[in-house]
């Protein structure tokens, strides 16, 4: 009789060692992002803007003076039925600048991974619409068209906005 | 003389008394052994109660009610039903977080007595279950303020999200009997799950008669048991 009890402790103790041994769920990668990419309106091939760009939104800049850009991550209200972003190109040597703005319509979704992890906040797009402007000899970007690619912005990193381009020639 | 021979009377006897109990335990082996193969079909049944998760219901963050029947099949096979209540109110110390769940869960399975002697009252169990529940949780946190949209924040009241979760469990237990019909036993069970469904906005903490709500873990039960 006492070897039974001695094996069942033995084995209790076995089962609460492996049951301690659980890892975290927690992504690495838990930032959620906007991804724009840049595209020209003609060829639909990729473009770098070699203006330099800032991007602001209400009270915030969430991009400062980025030179020679071809993709942008950008973060997302966590509670706005729309996001309101203003890009700004100041051309090389230039003080002046001029600006598009962008009308992001979308949902907000708290997400939790766990309850250790922390909470983010997925949304999905349902519209955009853009400013129009006429690129000129100084201010040679104008957005033309943007495309939703991938209405979902979570964890995954893909792209969500093609932002096509009108470009003086 | 008289010495030698009273040391030799004494060996003898302490020989034959070491190794009686064993030629009787092979003995009703083979008694036993013969006994299991003409036992009848049903041999009655057992009713148990889960003392452990009530336990870790009343001092955790969650835990069962759970009893469960089984069937005695020549002392040999043992159909079992599972089913109870789960119960969680979990919220983390760091993040704030909170689950709350409550909700039924069935499980059914059968056991094997892998005991030498079939129909001896201790029992060696191993098994497997499959196991269902369907539930409704709420997840709650602070509200999460927006570092750039200044002054906005969303807030975290999400009650009833639906989910559902299917798994398997292979069991191993043991049980012995305390006094006449009433026995106590544990099993160690090793869980997998096989599938689940919740919710975009996120999953459950905790799974009713899973346990927290990894892909696999290993849990365990205390029961009371019950001959019927």
């Amino acid at each position: 009789m006492h070897l039974f009890i001695r094996k069942i402790l033995y084995l209790a103790a076995a089962v609460a060692i492996m049951a301690g041994c659980n890892g975290s769920d927690c992504p690495l990668n838990n930032t959620v992002r906007l991804v724009c990419g840049f595209y020209s309106a003609g060829s639909d091939s990729s473009i770098a803007i070699s203006d330099t760009l800032t991007i602001s939104v209400r009270d915030s800049v969430i991009l400062n003076r980025s030179v020679a850009t071809a993709t942008v991550s950008l973060p997302m209200s966590y509670a706005g039925d729309a996001d309101t972003l203003v890009f700004l190109y100041t051309p090389a040597g230039s003080e002046a600048s001029c600006s598009d703005t962008l009308v992001i319509s979308k949902s907000n979704e708290p997400h939790i991974v766990s309850l250790e992890c922390g909470t983010s906040v997925f949304h999905n797009i349902s519209a955009v619409s853009h400013s129009s402007r006429i690129p000129d000899p100084t201010y040679r970007y104008a957005i033309d068209s943007v495309a939703v690619s991938n209405s979902n912005v979570n964890f995954d990193g893909q792209e969500n906005l093609k932002i096509y381009y009108r470009l003086h020639q | 003389m008289d010495k030698r021979i009273s040391r030799y009377i004494i060996a003898c006897i302490s020989s034959l008394l070491l190794i009686l109990p064993s030629a009787h335990a092979q003995l009703s082996g083979l008694r036993f052994k013969a006994e299991s193969d003409t036992l009848p079909l049903i041999m009655g049944g057992q009713v148990f109660a889960n003392l452990a998760g009530a336990v870790l219901w009343r001092f955790s963050d969650y835990g069962e009610l759970e009893g469960g029947a089984r069937l005695n099949m020549r002392c040999k096979y043992f159909p079992t039903v599972e089913a109870g209540v789960g119960i969680c109110d979990k919220t983390n110390d760091e993040t704030d977080l909170r689950c709350k769940t409550t909700a039924p869960f069935l499980r059914l399975g059968c056991d094997y007595n892998f005991s030498r002697i079939k129909t001896s009252p201790n029992r060696i169990y191993g098994g497997i279950r499959l196991g269902y529940t369907t539930y409704k949780y709420d997840l709650y946190g602070p509200d999460i303020s927006d570092p750039y949209w200044q002054g906005s924040t969303l807030p975290i009241r999400l009650k009833g999200i639906s989910g559902n979760a299917l798994w398997t469990e292979f069991v191993f237990g043991l049980e012995t009997q305390v006094w006449r019909h009433f026995h106590v036993g544990w099993t160690a069970r090793y869980k997998r799950r096989l599938h689940q469904k919740g919710s975009t906005n996120g999953n459950s903490y905790y799974i009713p008669g899973y346990g927290k709500n990894d892909a696999h873990l290993f849990t365990g039960t205390f029961n009371l048991v019950f001959d019927i």
